[in-house]
């Protein structure tokens, strides 16, 4: 299978969906599976700090392993504390794009179909995405949609940040 | 006496509006985020947090750009070349983050900068290291493969030979199979302009009166696609899992 097909496959959630703290960073990993089958290293992946409550989460599809390194099949920001920039790269509407909101670093923008890989970088080509005004776990729900992930029973929680008094209304 | 024009106007509010794009500031009590017109490699904006301490303020990349590099699995690498980044732009790589402490009010411009260029100069040089080493360990791979089914002494790496044209080119491996009979090889990547490239090394080497065996080893064969055929013209192509069998009849 190759890494669009993969993407493209229908893939099943496996193990629960809990959030773990390192370093500072909120990240939550999960295993997939095609057709029953665990690929390896195929995984969700997402990560925020803890203190950016309500915001600044990275949901990733990725693939490969700590030995060999990850290959990101795709990647969504949402309320990113940082813009984003395609510079010169991609297809000439998304160059030069400020993208300040949500955006996708799609698997299609970043396929690179004549090697039949992902272009270098980290998916450098992203574009806007109307996820902001959705709260996490509405997002979270964009974000299996699109990465084709069927859920078998697990449920999403929002990130445990650590609010302080402020933040709660 | 002066002419107003209009288009000069409208350029004067469209670079003044993308100035303000460009770089942006939050203030959040106790410290300052600034976002910067200074891209990584995977196009996110570099930012730094800004803290008063005392009469003086301690710039950091929050180790944003470490966090990018982990999504890739490169903090290895960034981890190895951070110091001596640090070291170049005159700042401190600590806990993943590059920083400075004790800048002066007067100073904290010059200082957001050299650390945002500190905080962009390691995520690239990371990544692309990282993607450097993977076609190093392809040819090493080869390189070790060969030396499996070969004497060592008979299996040489980064060999240069001179083709027809008397230009000298520069191959993976060669084995001498005897004292005179030489089979050139080079580990070819997907990348078109690798085939190209290869294809012309060993047009020069097809040339030569007593011409080695040439062989194309390839990275990908999937990604590789009709190219194959272009390196069939000049030379005999493997994949780099080859086995016993198919490197003799190559050889033969």
């Amino acid at each position: 299978m190759d890494l669009k097909q993969i993407y493209e496959a229908e893939k099943e959630l496996q193990g629960e969906l809990c959030w773990f703290e390192s370093d500072g960073v909120l990240r939550l990993s999960c295993s997939l599976a095609i057709h029953g089958v665990l690929l390896e290293g195929l995984e969700l992946y997402a990560r925020t700090n803890v203190e950016d409550v309500d915001k600044d989460v990275v949901f990733m599809l990725r693939t490969g392993s700590k030995k060999s390194g990850y290959e990101l099949l795709e990647r969504i920001c949402w309320r990113p504390k940082r813009p984003h920039s395609n510079k010169g790269r991609g297809p000439k509407k998304h160059r030069f794009t400020l993208i300040t909101g949500g955006h996708v670093h799609s698997m299609y923008l970043n396929w690179y179909a004549e090697e039949g890989r992902m272009l270098k970088s980290n998916l450098p080509i992203a574009e806007p995405l109307d996820i902001n005004s959705l709260n996490i776990e509405e997002v979270f729900n964009t974000v299996i949609t699109r990465f084709s992930i069927k859920l078998i029973g697990q449920k999403f929680e929002a990130p445990p940040w650590q609010r302080d008094l402020f933040d709660y209304e | 006496m002066s002419k107003f024009n209009l288009s000069d106007e409208k350029l004067k509010r469209a670079v003044d509006n993308a100035v303000l794009e460009l770089i942006r500031v939050q203030h959040e009590g106790r410290y300052s985020t600034v976002v910067l017109p200074i891209w990584l490699s995977s196009g996110a904006a570099v930012s730094v947090c800004i803290r008063a301490i005392g009469n003086s303020v301690s710039i950091s990349d929050q180790g944003n750009s470490y966090l990018e590099a982990e999504d890739v699995n490169a903090q290895r690498t960034f981890s190895q070349i951070a110091q001596s980044i640090a070291e170049k732009h005159h700042v401190s790589y600590k806990d993943k983050a590059f920083s400075l402490d004790k800048v002066s009010f007067d100073n904290i411009a010059g200082a957001i900068g050299v650390v945002a260029e500190a905080s962009r100069a390691a995520y690239d040089l990371a990544i692309d290291k990282v993607s450097e080493r993977s076609e190093k360990n392809a040819k090493f791979e080869i390189d070790q493969k060969l030396r499996s089914y070969f004497p060592s002494h008979a299996v040489a790496k980064d060999v240069s030979i001179r083709g027809a044209s008397n230009h000298e080119w520069k191959f993976s491996n060669v084995v001498t199979l005897d004292f005179r009979r030489k089979a050139v090889f080079e580990v070819v990547s997907s990348a078109p302009v690798a085939v190209y490239s290869v294809v012309t090394k060993f047009t020069d080497l097809k040339s030569l009166e007593n011409s080695p065996t040439r062989v194309s080893v390839l990275n990908d064969r999937n990604g590789i696609g009709d190219l194959i055929r272009v390196l069939q013209q000049t030379s005999n192509v493997m994949d780099a899992q080859f086995t016993a069998e198919e490197i003799e009849a190559v050889v033969a």
